[in-house]
């Protein structure tokens, strides 16, 4: 049983689609790995189910059959929905502490006017912080982080927003998460990866290093120029004659 | 000493600016011009009621604290859609339509003579009306709104606005929906400046249009911003130095003739050396 | 922690603030017997009218060279400390708190734009300093207490002289008012409407002009379509001069009528030829031509509006000294008893029980023949 998919996305760029029908079918518990070359998609597939950009055709169809032909960024968290962005979006002028306090707290704006942060959110931003190894840098300015500790708050931040007391989020796209990072950190990122599989949440995977994928992924969807070109498990898609054309024509 | 107190007075006010201004532009990032105008709206509020009605001042205070608000909201409902330069830009519109409508609404606002002869506050048996006694009424409300500031900036909600101020676009997709924030937040600051207009209005009992242009704005932000933005310390600092500065020029003892001008290009340019020096401000923690 | 400290900080202040206050209020009641006397001014020394701050300052400083080279007051001196006012209410009441309390004035000329004067008239009377006001010509000023005078007429005179003179000698019956909204425009305006109207007369046009406004097309065929007999303009020089030249421009048939800033040869050098028949109210003076000689002696070519009075103020204030000292509230009571005679901006200047000027006189000056001629 899918837990989010989408029928036949469209999105149009000044008269040229970019997604062109997209139908993906998302599993809890799995990690879904979108690839294809660059200019297939994948990303505005991504952005276009998060409400980043409003798509032109199809439907998203969310946990209980809701259909959704538009969606808003605002409204992604209360589906259970969370992401990483491509060019690591992080709050600068603030300390990594307080980006991760930022997705514990109230979201409305009165609630949130009449609280303050607990120990109860420190715990958790402790225990999430921990988990990416950047705990040490919590009071540092996110302006002062280096490009990898930048990448892994936003991991933290995406783990973070799981553990939050108002919703559960169950789907989460992490979008090319490795590009830029150190090998211990790469190691890192495929464990954290691996246990949240394992703890049952959706994973949807955008990335380049095809080990990186062949170890991850438990169904893997393969874009080409908007269009989806093939769908399966790992090893049927990466043998795939057609895929390799994709991949060796560009 | 009077003179003295008169400045204090004077800071008191404008640190009450200062504060409510930094929570807009300073916390959420929204380069406002617009606080004059709420400045302006207190001000009229409290004199007219004061004068028309002969209400107590802390009456006409809180009602003109809610008809500021209000107008905030009218205001904020459209100005909270924008963001970034064109956020400034439409406050700077917003700034001169208040302006021409003290200056129009004459049935109202007497345009262009102003209004005068308005009462000093009074509470009971207490009158505010030697400069000392307002000095300490407006060092109490300003305290009241420096702690309000300090609470509002520590809350979580006070977090989300520096996260607005950030990166808008992307604390949305972690479940905050900003316009709400942006539009309350400019309510909060509105409000408070109500209070400064309400202590100004009483404390030189004649307001006129001019007292709130535009130009008032940028002095303003020009206080916060030399003092240090989303500081609640800078703030302050910023408005002791503009209040202060302009006035400690006139005892440099300038020739007569030239005294006015020197005295005003001294003080642009030491504005302007502070800004190179530390353009950062005083206390800044944070840059545009 | 940091935030205790500031607490404290603001505690101690208040506490700093009251023990000064305490200290300096005997300070202040101290006489001030020796030395030079000193005298403050208020006015926009920088700004948008700086122009006329400056001139009555020279005007005022004049006055009191030629005191102190007749020996002074009582055989002490005069001086003359000057304050920018800015033509706003926050600067012209720091100004004024300034000089009272650190310079102790014993009196201030002042301010020049009624919301300087309507900004420190509070202070003047909380303090016991006498204030006159050369050029404020509000019409609430008159209300603002024993310690404020003014010795220019309040608006509410002119637009009285202007709308009887109108309505009564030239029978206009129906009147186009263009006027500048500012606090002199729209007090003035106001004040001609209500008495033109008592005497029966119809305001068939009311519109209001920003003070930078250069295009009046729209106003003057509005003016026109009116029915109107005249225009009534309430504006300063350069507008003054696009309105004359651009009614020219439309055939506009109506004649114009204007206020005191119209007293400006540098409107009439320009555009005299077009304006005949047109007329203006001005203030009644006296001797202009000696004051004019003098202040072209101290370098001011075009004496402006208002210099005249901040230069009998300051005599004024000489006079009063000389007969009662320094004390404010004996300068003030002798104030509403003075007779000052033979003073430049008018003959005898006196008050009313307002501290307004008794007596305001105004001359009506009409264009002929490309000259202006006083009536």
């Amino acid at each position: 049983m899918s837990i989010l998919e989408t029928k036949q996305l469209h999105k149009t760029f000044n008269g040229v689609p970019v997604v062109n029908g997209v139908s993906l079918s998302i599993e809890s518990g799995k990690i879904t790995s979108l690839i294809g070359p660059n200019g297939s998609g994948k990303s505005t597939t991504i952005n276009l189910i998060t409400g980043m950009i409003p798509f032109d055709g199809g439907a998203v169809v969310i946990e209980k059959g809701t259909i959704l032909s538009r969606i808003q960024p605002n409204q992604i968290a209360s589906y259970g929905i969370t992401r990483t962005f491509q060019n690591v979006e992080v709050f600068e002028q603030m300390t990594a502490l307080d980006n991760i306090l930022l997705v514990l707290t109230e979201r409305n704006v009165f609630s949130s006017l009449f609280e303050k942060h607990t120990q109860y959110h420190l715990d958790i931003a402790e225990r999430v912080m921990k988990r990416l190894d950047i705990w040490e840098k919590r009071n540092d300015m996110v302006e002062n982080l280096s490009y990898g500790q930048r990448k892994l708050l936003e991991i933290a931040r995406v783990i973070a927003m799981g553990e939050r007391t108002d919703g559960e989020t169950k789907v989460l796209f992490f979008d090319e998460p490795y590009a830029g990072l150190f090998p211990e950190m790469v190691k890192l990122v495929t464990t954290i990866l691996k246990e949240l599989r394992d703890e049952g949440k959706a994973i949807i995977l955008v990335e380049h290093n095809m080990d990186l994928i062949r170890e991850l992924s438990d169904y893997v969807y393969v874009l080409d120029a908007g269009k989806h070109l093939k769908e399966g498990s790992v090893d049927n898609v990466l043998s795939d004659q057609q895929v390799i054309e994709a991949y060796l024509g560009n | 000493m009077d003179y003295i107190i008169h400045l204090f007075i004077l800071i008191g006010i404008f640190s009450i600016l200062g504060l409510s201004l930094n929570l807009v532009i300073g916390y959420t990032g929204l380069l406002s011009a617009t606080h004059a105008g709420f400045y302006g709206i207190g001000a009229y509020a409290v004199a007219i009621l004061m004068k028309n009605t002969g209400m107590n001042f802390f009456i006409a205070l809180l009602l003109s604290i809610v008809i500021t608000v209000l107008s905030a909201l009218v205001i904020g409902v459209v100005l909270s859609k924008f963001k970034d330069d064109i956020y400034a830009l439409g406050s700077f519109g917003f700034a001169i339509i208040t302006y021409g409508l003290m200056l129009n609404l004459q049935g109202v606002t007497r345009g262009p003579l102003g209004i005068p002869g308005i009462g000093r506050p009074e509470l009971f048996d207490i009158s505010f009306s030697t400069n000392l006694t307002f000095l300490i009424l407006t060092l109490v409300l300003a305290v009241l709104v420096w702690w309000m500031t300090r609470y509002i900036t520590r809350s979580s909600y006070g977090r989300v606005l520096q996260a607005i101020r950030e990166n808008e676009k992307t604390i949305q997709f972690f479940g905050y929906t900003t316009y709400w924030y942006k539009l309350s937040i400019f309510m909060i600051s509105a409000g408070m400046a109500a209070i400064a207009g309400a202590l100004f209005a009483t404390y030189i009992t004649f307001i006129d249009p001019s007292s709130f242009t535009l130009i008032e704005s940028i002095f303003m932000i020009a206080m916060i911003i030399l003092g240090g933005l989303a500081d609640n310390r800078g703030a302050i600092i910023g408005v002791i130095i503009m209040i202060l500065l302009p006035e400690f020029l006139r005892f440099v003892g300038f020739p007569t003739e030239v005294a006015a001008q020197m005295r005003q290009v001294i003080y642009g340019l030491m504005l302007v050396v502070m800004m190179l020096y530390r353009p950062q401000g005083i206390y800044g923690k944070f840059k545009f | 922690m940091k935030n205790i400290k500031w607490i404290i900080g603001i505690l101690v202040v208040i506490i700093l603030v009251v023990v000064l206050s305490n200290g300096g209020d005997k300070e202040q009641s101290a006489q001030q017997t020796e030395g030079p006397i000193k005298i403050g001014f208020i006015g926009p020394l920088t700004g948008d009218v700086a122009s006329l701050g400056e001139n009555a300052l020279i005007a005022a400083q004049l006055a009191v060279d030629e005191i102190n080279a007749n020996g002074g007051i009582n055989d002490r001196t005069v001086e003359l400390i000057a304050e920018d006012g800015s033509c706003s209410g926050k600067e012209a009441s720091s100004a004024a708190q300034k000089l009272i309390s650190i310079d102790k004035v014993v009196g201030i000329i002042g301010g020049l734009c009624s919301s300087e004067s309507s900004a420190f008239t509070g202070i003047l009377n909380q303090s016991e300093t006498p204030g006159i006001s050369y050029c404020s010509s509000a019409a609430t000023l008159s209300d603002a207490g024993d310690y404020f005078f003014r010795t220019y007429p309040s608006d509410a005179y002119q637009g009285v002289f202007a709308a009887n003179y109108l309505r009564n000698e030239k029978m206009i019956d129906k009147v186009a008012v263009l006027y500048v909204n500012d606090d002199w425009g729209a007090g003035l305006k106001q004040s001609f409407i209500d008495t033109f109207k008592n005497l029966g007369g119809e305001v068939v046009l009311e519109e209001s002009f920003e003070k930078d406004e250069r295009d009046f097309r729209t106003q003057l065929l509005k003016a026109q379509a009116s029915g109107a007999n005249l225009i009534y303009y309430l504006g300063f020089d350069q507008g003054a001069v696009s309105a004359i030249k651009q009614r020219d421009e439309l055939n506009v048939d109506l004649p114009m009528f204007g206020a005191d800033p119209w007293d400006d040869m540098t409107i009439w050098n320009d555009v005299a030829s077009i304006s005949e028949g047109f007329g203006y109210t001005v203030p009644h003076t006296t001797d202009s031509q000696s004051f004019t000689s003098k202040m072209a002696d101290v370098g001011v070519s075009e004496v402006s509006v208002c210099a005249s009075q901040s230069y009998d103020t300051m005599n004024i204030f000489a006079q009063v000294i000389g007969q009662v000292g320094t004390n404010g509230s004996d300068i003030k009571d002798a104030l509403y008893d003075v007779q000052y005679q033979n003073g430049i901006s008018s003959q005898n200047i006196s008050f009313d029980e307002n501290g307004d000027l008794v007596g305001a006189e105004y001359v009506v000056k009409t264009i002929q023949d490309g000259q202006v001629v006083e009536l």
